[in-house]
């Protein structure tokens, strides 16, 4: 399976992380994707299974399971190793995109202006 | 039933029924579970969700392709309504001449052959298997260069058609197929395209609608890009071919498909550089799409 090409979209990345310790449901999907995120995403549920069935073609998610609640279907989906592996990848990609900032610029020279302190050095406040 | 089981339970049928049967009960269950308590009826965020969905599904779009993939579907679809136009264009030129008993008559034969021929191309394009495509590309080329070399035609006749239906013949290889719900655009394409020769007759009833009837088919297209880019591209691609009968020394000035061309007269040239943008802009907006 070939890695993507693009950067995924975030609803897509909560997803696949959303599984990562685990099959889940549709709806612990949606709640775990919520929460990982800090309630940033906020997967509608159209939206969740529109994910669903792209992750599914792309061979990054599988079903895992099914079982019958209140007459109803309540399928969990699992990780494959191609969406494990999409997954890590998009991590470090973005892991890589971040220390670019992270590592070379510490928090304290991040100001503007004339008034911003140089690395390193303590900044009284005002 | 509860209210807003009612209430997604409608939502479900925009989605197709297949789609339904196999995953309905399922999304039901999900919907039900995150309503929050006490609410008797969906909310406009899963509404809209809902729709939005189950109108990509129908389109198509839930499934990824590659943009390239999905470009190369457009293309053949830009390619095959042209080609329709051409069909049209012969079609309603074999009626005129038959209808006012214009001679030689030998001449409207030919136009109702070379338009048979490319409809058959672009049907065998939307339905056949591969190597039917092939074969029936191949026999259209050989009759439209035929009857060009013995009429005597335009050069632009004698390669025009025949180049776009290689090219139809090179696109179609593909695994993926059109889906079947674009064609109805190739259905108003030949109908507007033919009827349209028609319209210089002022008792021709159906002339003031299919002179807005080329903005309603742009206006569609555009909106329907919000679930599926590729119609658009098809029609912006159609459009701006049709400056290669001009640029070869064809003889129909600027023809825009669904009728633009003698609307305007070829006197709105804005609508060439339009066309081109709009294949530009809903090439990327497919790009959006196309990303997981």
């Amino acid at each position: 399976m070939s890695m993507p090409i693009v950067p995924m979209r975030e609803p897509t990345y909560f997803v696949l992380a959303a599984l990562q310790d685990g099959p889940l449901h549709g709806y612990a999907i949606i709640k775990r994707a919520e929460g990982m995120s800090h309630g940033r995403v906020r997967l509608a549920t159209g939206t969740l299974y529109t994910a669903l069935d792209r992750l599914t073609d792309q061979g990054y998610v599988r079903l895992v399971s099914e079982e019958i609640v209140s007459g109803r279907a309540r399928r969990s989906y699992g990780l494959t190793d191609a969406g494990s592996a999409a997954l890590r990848a998009e991590a470090t990609r973005m892991a890589d995109a971040a220390s670019l900032v992270i590592r070379t610029r510490p928090a304290a020279s991040t100001g503007r202006g004339r008034g911003a302190s140089p690395a390193g050095r303590k900044v009284r406040p005002a | 039933m509860t209210g807003p089981e009612r209430g997604y339970r409608r939502l479900l049928h925009a989605y197709p029924a297949w789609y339904r049967r196999e995953r309905g009960e399922e999304m039901l269950d999900t919907l039900l579970t995150a309503a929050p308590h006490g609410r008797t009826w969906p909310s406009l965020r899963d509404s809209g969700a809902l729709i939005l969905g189950g109108l990509r599904v129908r389109a198509g779009q839930n499934r990824r392709l590659t943009t390239a993939a999905n470009l190369r579907l457009a293309v053949l679809f830009g390619v095959a309504l042209w080609l329709t136009g051409q069909a049209a264009d012969n079609l309603a030129l074999a009626g005129l001449g038959w209808l006012h008993g214009i001679q030689p008559a030998q001449y409207f034969a030919f136009a109702a052959v070379r338009a048979l021929v490319i409809l058959a191309a672009v049907g065998a394009a939307c339905f056949a298997p591969r190597p039917v495509v092939a074969a029936v590309c191949l026999i259209a080329i050989a009759v439209i260069v035929l009857i060009a070399v013995h009429t005597y035609a335009y050069l632009w006749w004698l390669l025009g058609e025949p180049v776009l239906l290689a090219v139809l013949t090179l696109l179609a290889r593909g695994k993926e197929r059109m889906p079947r719900y674009w064609l109805w655009l190739l259905g108003v394409e030949l109908a507007v395209q033919t009827l349209i020769w028609f319209m210089i007759q002022p008792q021709f009833f159906l002339s003031g609608a299919l002179s807005d009837l080329p903005w309603v088919v742009l206006a569609a297209v555009v909106l329907w890009a919000v679930v599926d880019a590729r119609p658009a591209i098809a029609v912006g691609v159609c459009a701006a071919m049709q400056i290669i009968p001009v640029v070869t020394g064809g003889g129909y000035g600027i023809q825009f498909g669904f009728g633009f061309g003698t609307q305007f007269g070829g006197g709105h040239g804005f609508l060439w550089p339009l066309a081109c943008v709009l294949a530009l802009v809903m090439t990327l907006r497919l790009r959006r799409q196309a990303v997981l």
